[in-house]
């Protein structure tokens, strides 16, 4: 999914509502929402991004094993956030 | 025929709620109950279009204090006023069959010429003008916009400079606009006390279904002590991410400190009435309002100096600081755990990236925190029906499904 496929399905849902905005100024603010929230993410060794509205990365440091080595990987997991019904 | 409602304000007269209340009902739309016509609210510029309509007309865009403190320069000042120019002309192109009302208390500034051309423009889409406003008298007015300057970020105790100076605020729209109509801002004379529903009320909009919102509730007194001595003696601290962040903590601390609203005494009101005495005059002949108050009906509980100003009350004092160690003591437990951080970002904090941004800086921050909700549900919705899918700037996410069936992702984060 693309920040420009996003932009437009908000767009065409709401149209009203955001008239004034172009396509292209809402698919860029969709894009730097997702490079701030990567950054966030990869600058994180351990410990737990939480986005409001989106949900939260849970980063952990896990051990593996690479060709009879142990290294250690960073993980990261998504947990969506549930809206409340 | 149609009509341009002009609301000029002023300042400190419930505009941002007015704005707030037209902006956010669930349809642009309004009707009047006397009138088939249908009202538009002007929102292309968000909420309040104060600064863009200020900046388009403006002779000399690149001299307005909001582009001087930014470093714009001419060319750029031009490229902003060209887009929004753009987003004008589309709105009233589109919408040239209903009334539309313009909400923009920061039109004050115009000169008289930039006011003309602004009429002219305004004259091409519309049969009808009308400016209206609520004038609010000198002693009242003063006392809210001090608090409301330093809530903002001044340090000095100088309510004189506050003066509302009315012949150089309405005269020219006097003299441009053949239609002008301004009411007295006395809240005690409106319907449930409430701004909104006066305004309507006199322009014959139906509010009927119309959810009133309530912007700019004051700090008390107790707390805009605190906020002085913090202004004076600390400064403001520049505008870094920490600073933004102390300063909506201090800002949601301060609100629940309760007590009486801040009232100058008529010491320190008396000698700028004086010296104001010809421009009241004009104001009460022009403006055919009375503009009276009792000056002298606060003075046992008024401010009358600077050092009366600064003298904080201990219990509001206590509170505060009880409430900031607190505060501390949470960041420090966060800090301890050096390795693991619990990092929790709000639509805030995106709100002020974007309105750092020259691309989104005009952006109204409802819109903004509209369209990051509407993102992130439909991101989640498409996680939630796809087992791979790959968000293009954030990640590729795999689905899993635990024991108790709840979803969770696996995310190779997408690479900066």
């Amino acid at each position: 999914m693309k920040p420009h496929e996003i932009a437009n399905k908000i767009k065409s849902e709401n149209p009203e509502k955001l008239e004034m905005i172009s396509d292209k100024t809402i698919t860029y603010l969709i894009r730097k929402t997702f490079q701030e929230i990567s950054s966030i993410v990869q600058n994180t060794n351990e410990g737990v991004v939480k986005i409001q509205g989106l949900g939260n990365f849970n980063i952990k440091q896990v051990e593996i094993n690479k060709d009879e080595e142990k290294i250690i990987v960073k993980r990261v997991f998504f947990k969506p956030f549930k809206p409340k019904k | 025929m149609s009509k341009c409602i002009l609301h000029i304000g002023m300042s400190k007269t419930g505009s941002s709620s007015i704005q707030k209340t037209f902006f956010k009902h669930s349809s642009p739309y309004f009707n009047y109950k006397k009138s088939p016509q249908r009202l538009r609210y002007f929102d292309a510029f968000g909420q309040n279009p104060s600064q863009q309509l200020r900046l388009l007309f403006s002779k000399k865009p690149e001299k307005i204090y909001i582009n001087v403190r930014k470093n714009i320069s001419r060319i750029e000042a031009d490229e902003y006023n060209n887009l929004n120019r753009g987003k004008l002309i589309k709105f009233l192109e589109s919408y040239n069959e209903c009334d539309v009302l313009i909400s923009a208390e920061g039109l004050g500034g115009f000169s008289r010429d930039e006011l003309e051309s602004f009429k002219k423009f305004l004259n091409t889409y519309f049969d009808e003008l009308e400016v209206v406003g609520y004038v609010r008298s000198p002693k009242s007015f003063m006392e809210s916009a001090y608090q409301q300057n330093l809530k903002l970020e001044i340090d000095t105790f100088e309510p004189a400079k506050l003066y509302p100076n009315y012949r150089k605020r309405f005269e020219k729209y006097l003299d441009v606009f053949k239609k002008v109509e301004l009411w007295e801002f006395n809240p005690k004379s409106f319907k449930n006390n409430c701004v909104v529903s006066d305004f309507a009320s006199r322009l014959d909009i139906d509010t009927t279904g119309v959810k009133i919102k309530n912007s700019n509730e004051g700090y008390s007194l107790d707390a805009l002590r605190i906020l002085f001595a913090y202004r004076k003696y600390y400064g403001r601290g520049g505008y870094s991410q920490d600073v933004l962040q102390f300063n909506r903590d201090l800002n949601t601390l301060l609100t629940r400190i309760p007590g009486e609203k801040l009232k100058f005494s008529s010491k320190i009101i008396a000698p700028i009435l004086d010296d104001k005495h010809d421009d009241i005059v004009w104001a009460r002949n022009h403006l055919n309002l009375l503009l009276e108050e009792n000056i002298y009906k606060d003075d046992d509980v008024g401010i009358d100096s600077e050092d009366d100003l600064l003298k904080c009350e201990p219990k509001a004092v206590a509170y505060l600081l009880n409430e900031m160690a607190s505060m501390s003591q949470k960041v420090s437990s966060k800090k301890v755990e050096n390795t693991y951080s619990v990092n929790e970002i709000l639509y805030e904090q995106f709100i002020d990236m974007f309105k750092k941004d020259h691309v989104t800086s005009d952006i109204d921050d409802q819109n903004i925190e509209y369209i990051l909700n509407q993102v992130f549900t439909k991101t989640n919705s498409s996680l939630e029906e796809n087992e791979v899918q790959k968000i293009v700037g954030l990640g590729l996410f795999k689905k899993r499904i635990n024991k108790d069936g709840s979803m969770i992702f696996n995310v190779n984060p997408f690479k900066i």
